[in-house]
């Protein structure tokens, strides 16, 4: 996924492109940049200093600076640059620091592409035109917009419509004099849609208005991750590029066991089995998917890299069958075991389903509450059994559900909640505490090909776990003060805390521990 | 007639430095203790079901829970 946006399907502003009209939803190829309105001198400068173009302003730019260069509209704050995607990456992940002069960044996009003699006032378009949809594969539309384009397309054949197009056409044609620049009034409007939907967007994210489940302004659009060399999950967890590994940090994974895997050859693991009559070995692939994602290598046989404290000691303790399930008997005794050998973190991506009104265990609570004082944090996942498609949020599972047991939910790659992922129905623990990708992870399996992609908060928990063990690394943090660290440095996401209690979970390199 | 059950036990705080007194007592009760999880404060054991509430009653007993089943939480694999 995310390849360079195709240019050709794009008007580039020169006019010289041969290409067939863009379609509603189709990236130009550019980025926009909203700058934060107190420091957008500072925004210009970090702007030039992490892209390396020229800038110029709207009113001055000739059709050579519209091409290679940034242009900024002073007046809006907004910048509109060509960049390649994984430099427009970086500029998304710097907007997404608090101290960034960047509000926001996003692929510009096609909406509508009207002729001059079209254009509406700009709310009237921006709530019937299909706007800015992040999440959305960059060269297809929805099913709507399929319907929408087809429509405009059929009514193009009326003589009215004929006619913009061609005075739109002969714009293409048009040598523009020399030194002036040559704009299509499809992109004009194009790219006046694109800025007055980020900018509805941040003024609704402003007034709290953002409806749940809709993606986060601050972070990468689905179609910019590019998964060659790193999984979608390291890239929005942030861990991808840290120095941190998790080296002298006990990471237990209670699941299904363990391997065999080539990419932890060498790699010291302990493992044990809870279960009767089963070895440590993973007969089902889910326990080495999550112990991937969360303590996966480095350089792993096959790209891209899919884990995250690559130099964590890894205790697996096989508490679920090879079929999948296990006895709280045997879990319980897991994390005993965990705790027992110092291990600083638990993933437990397992559980069952509760209801509305039930309560927590108080045997499980009383495991973690002690197991928490103790220096290991159990992180569980929330569970899959809503179906959020059909308007069904099922309460958290057991454990999560336990105030002391931080639970996990799982986002997609467009950084919403997942479909399937369970929210805060009960009080008392019920709640969700963070969330982390958990829709479409690639990770190890121990079986032919050897890697594979699973969904589920059982995924996006072992996330969490890896990012715990890089702060126990670097801060020393364990327990209460590691819990601590790992929601005040999530990503707040526009999704209510219901469903991703405080956000994408993510790796800072300079955060430190509170004194709480 | 009744069933025996397996049950965790979770042991009170203000108990963790007497367990083997209320271990005893459990088993008085008519518990099997299987395990002892000390570094979590659980017991893991068996009980006839109509003891349960005898179990509840002894001292430095936080509660005691019948021991259920859980899987894994993932929803599918592409």
């Amino acid at each position: 996924m995310n390849k360079k946006n195709n240019k050709s399907n794009g008007s580039n502003g020169t006019g010289r492109a041969e290409r067939a009209p863009p379609k509603a939803g189709e990236p130009t190829g550019r980025y926009i940049v909203a700058f934060r309105d107190d420091v957008f001198a500072e925004g210009i400068a970090a702007l030039t200093e992490a892209t390396g173009l020229s800038v110029f302003s709207a009113g001055d730019a000739s059709s050579e600076d519209a091409e290679n260069g940034a242009i900024v509209f002073d007046k809006l704050g907004v910048a509109v640059l060509d960049a390649p995607p994984e430099q427009a990456q970086q500029l998304m992940l710097m907007a997404s620091e608090g101290s960034s002069p960047f509000l926001a960044v996003e692929p510009e996009r096609y909406v509508e592409a009207f002729s001059e003699l079209e254009l509406e006032p700009a709310s009237e378009l921006h709530e019937d035109a299909p706007v800015s949809h992040e999440g959305q594969p960059a060269n297809e539309l929805r099913e709507g917009e399929e319907q929408n384009a087809e429509r405009q397309n059929d009514e193009s054949q009326n003589d009215d419509a004929q006619n913009d197009r061609s005075r739109i056409d002969r714009s293409q044609d048009e040598e523009a004099p020399s030194g002036e620049l040559t704009v299509h009034a499809e992109y004009l409007a194009g790219y006046r849609d694109s800025v007055v939907a980020l900018v509805d967007r941040l003024l609704a994210k402003s007034k709290g208005e953002a409806k749940p489940g809709s993606p986060s302004i601050e972070l990468p659009s689905a179609t910019s991750w590019n998964e060659s060399q790193f999984t979608w999950g390291l890239q929005a967890t942030r861990t991808q590029a840290t120095t941190a590994t998790g080296a002298g940090i006990r990471v237990a994974i209670l699941d299904t066991g363990f391997g065999p895997h080539s990419d932890f050859t060498g790699r010291a693991i302990v493992m044990r089995s809870f279960v009767t009559g089963q070895t440590p070995a993973d007969g089902n692939g889910h326990g080495t998917h999550c112990t991937g994602t969360s303590c996966g290598p480095v350089a792993p046989g096959k790209k891209p890299r899919y884990g995250i404290a690559s130099r964590a000691s890894i205790y697996v303790g096989k508490v679920l069958s090879n079929a999948g399930s296990g006895r709280d008997a045997d879990i319980l005794a897991g994390i005993n075991w965990a705790v027992e050998n110092r291990c600083a973190i638990v993933s437990m991506s397992l559980g069952r389903p509760t209801v509305i009104g039930e309560r927590y265990s108080t045997v499980y609570e009383t495991a973690a509450k002690r197991a928490l004082a103790r220096g290991t944090l159990i992180i569980a996942a929330a569970g899959n059994e809503s179906k959020r498609s059909l308007g069904r949020i099922a309460p958290v599972s057991a454990p999560a559900n336990c105030p002391s047991i931080m639970a996990v939910a799982a986002l997609t790659e467009e950084l919403t909640v997942a479909d399937f992922s369970c929210g805060a129905r009960n009080g008392s623990g019920g709640e969700v505490n963070i969330a982390a990708p958990g829709v479409g992870v690639y990770s190890s399996i121990p079986r032919s090909p050897f890697y594979g992609r699973k969904s589920g908060t059982s995924m996006a928990t072992p996330h969490v776990a890896g990012i715990a063990a890089l702060y126990a690394q670097r801060t020393g943090a364990r327990g209460a003060a590691l819990w601590r660290l790992l929601l005040s440095t999530a990503r707040r996401l526009s999704a209510p805390a219901s469903d991703v209690g405080a956000g994408l979970a993510q790796y800072s390199p300079t955060a430190r521990p509170s004194d709480e | 007639m009744s069933r025996a059950v397996q049950v965790s036990v979770a042991i009170d705080d203000r108990f963790l430095d007497r367990s083997d007194a209320v271990k005893n007592e459990l088993q008085v009760r008519g518990m099997s203790i299987e395990q002892d999880l000390q570094a979590v404060g659980v017991l893991i054991g068996s009980v006839d079901a109509a003891r349960l509430d005898e179990l509840r009653g002894v001292a430095g007993v936080r509660d005691v829970e019948l021991v259920g089943e859980m899987s894994i939480s993932s929803e599918d694999h592409t």
